[in-house]
């Protein structure tokens, strides 16, 4: 994972950090609705990248999350 | 007959504060004795540590009587001609709350009435306070935003219940000129009746709240209110000395701050320690900042706030001398 994607899961969506490995899902690293969509808002904040809820709820694990969030910065 | 000019150089002026909050203490420990949470999810997802929670012996009425009889007692001595009451929890469904205030702090005879506008219902408060003093049917008006929210939730529910607390904030305001300090700048308000659904209480005991979608809209709303009543007034949001957001959430509010550029020390927040007290929000938070400094005379003032209906609406003031000497109980500091 960048360090971009562990700074905003740790620091501003205070997501415990032992558990941001690349093959965790979701639900294991904590995710529920509502960081699910302050992740969307600021990620469109942030980065001005619009990734809705259900693209992030999409993802298998946070590697693809990071992917995801890789390919929209670069406008890929 | 009044000259044009005087009339435009006209506003309501801030010249009282005050707050109330009932005695008894609900800590997040208290909360996971009996519902299945746990301190650490309620304060990092909330912020929140405890809130203050009326007794059947204290009613939404006494909370307001409480707050406006410390506005009235510390700030400037005015006649108050008229009383506004928000409130979301009034303590009966006939007649208003505003009159029994009124008549409790002596003012019987003046104009009083009540109106619900969820969270936003203080900042809607102030503008029909402003708008009486404007109408002349009142030379000062007294606002109180007074809610038990506490009530709202099912008992049960661990995803409501740690969010809400009760309280009363009231300021006094008065016909004075748009160059003074106090002097409350445009108030933007709005509403979106299709959101009704993300936030509703059909009775007492019986909240339901979209939490994602509330984050998503109260977010967007408060920043964008935020920077339309800093451009009415004619400041540049690098100008705002201090953020008052209503008190839901701290991560909401974290969020709005980061969206509108505003550094994070510029953010005063009281929630930790009551919770979200609805219409109460603002006002206590105020009388708390004035009361302990981090609201000082001349700082350049936002509020802002988001509630069910939707409803939402911002305004600005620079805050006059105002510093209330009694403290509303337990209230501490945080964001």
């Amino acid at each position: 994972m960048t360090g971009d994607l562990v700074r905003i899961l740790t620091d501003d969506l205070k997501l415990p950090a032992d558990r941001l490995t690349d093959d965790a899902s979701l639900d294991h690293a904590g995710f529920d609705s509502l960081v699910v969509v302050e992740l969307s808002v600021l990620l469109a904040d942030r980065y001005g990248i619009d990734i809705s809820d259900s693209d992030i709820k999409d993802a298998a694990t946070l590697g693809q999350l990071d992917l995801l969030i890789t390919s929209k910065r670069s406008g890929r | 007959m009044t000259a044009a000019s005087e009339v435009a150089g006209r506003a309501a002026v801030v010249c009282g504060v005050g707050a109330a909050l009932p005695p008894h203490i609900v800590t997040n420990a208290d909360l996971t004795a009996r519902l299945d949470t746990t301190d650490e999810w309620i304060r990092s997802r909330t912020g929140i540590t405890q809130r203050h929670v009326a007794g059947v012996d204290l009613s939404t009425t006494d909370l307001a009587v409480h707050a406006a009889a410390q506005a009235l007692a510390d700030g400037e001595p005015v006649t108050v001609e008229a009383v506004v009451v928000a409130t979301t929890t009034p303590d009966r469904c006939c007649p208003a709350t505003a009159p029994a205030v009124a008549t409790r702090l002596g003012l019987t005879g003046v104009p009083a009435h009540d109106l619900a506008a969820g969270c936003t219902g203080f900042l809607y408060a102030l503008a029909t306070a402003a708008g009486l003093i404007a109408a002349d049917t009142a030379q000062a008006v007294l606002v109180v935003g007074a809610d038990r929210l506490a009530t709202l939730p099912d008992p049960e529910d661990r995803t409501t219940v740690p969010l809400f607390g009760d309280g009363a904030g009231a300021v006094v305001l008065r016909r004075g000129g748009a160059d003074e300090a106090g002097a409350l700048g445009p108030v933007v308000l709005g509403s979106d009746g299709t959101g009704a659904d993300l936030i509703r209480a059909p009775r007492p005991g019986a909240l339901y709240m979209d939490g994602a979608e509330v984050f998503r809209h109260a977010v967007d709303r408060m920043s964008t209110a935020s920077r339309q009543a800093a451009g009415a007034a004619g400041w540049n949001v690098t100008d705002i000395d201090r953020l008052i957001p209503h008190q839901a959430n701290s991560r909401i509010t974290s969020f709005v701050a980061r969206q509108l550029g505003i550094p994070d020390d510029r953010r005063l927040g009281n929630v930790g320690d009551v919770g979200n007290t609805g219409a109460a929000s603002l006002p206590l938070l105020l009388a708390r900042s004035a009361a302990d400094g981090r609201l000082e005379p001349g700082h350049r003032t936002l509020l802002t706030a988001f509630g069910a209906g939707l409803t939402w609406g911002a305004t600005t003031l620079t805050w006059p001398g105002l510093s209330p000497t009694c403290l509303p109980e337990g209230a501490g500091h945080d964001r």
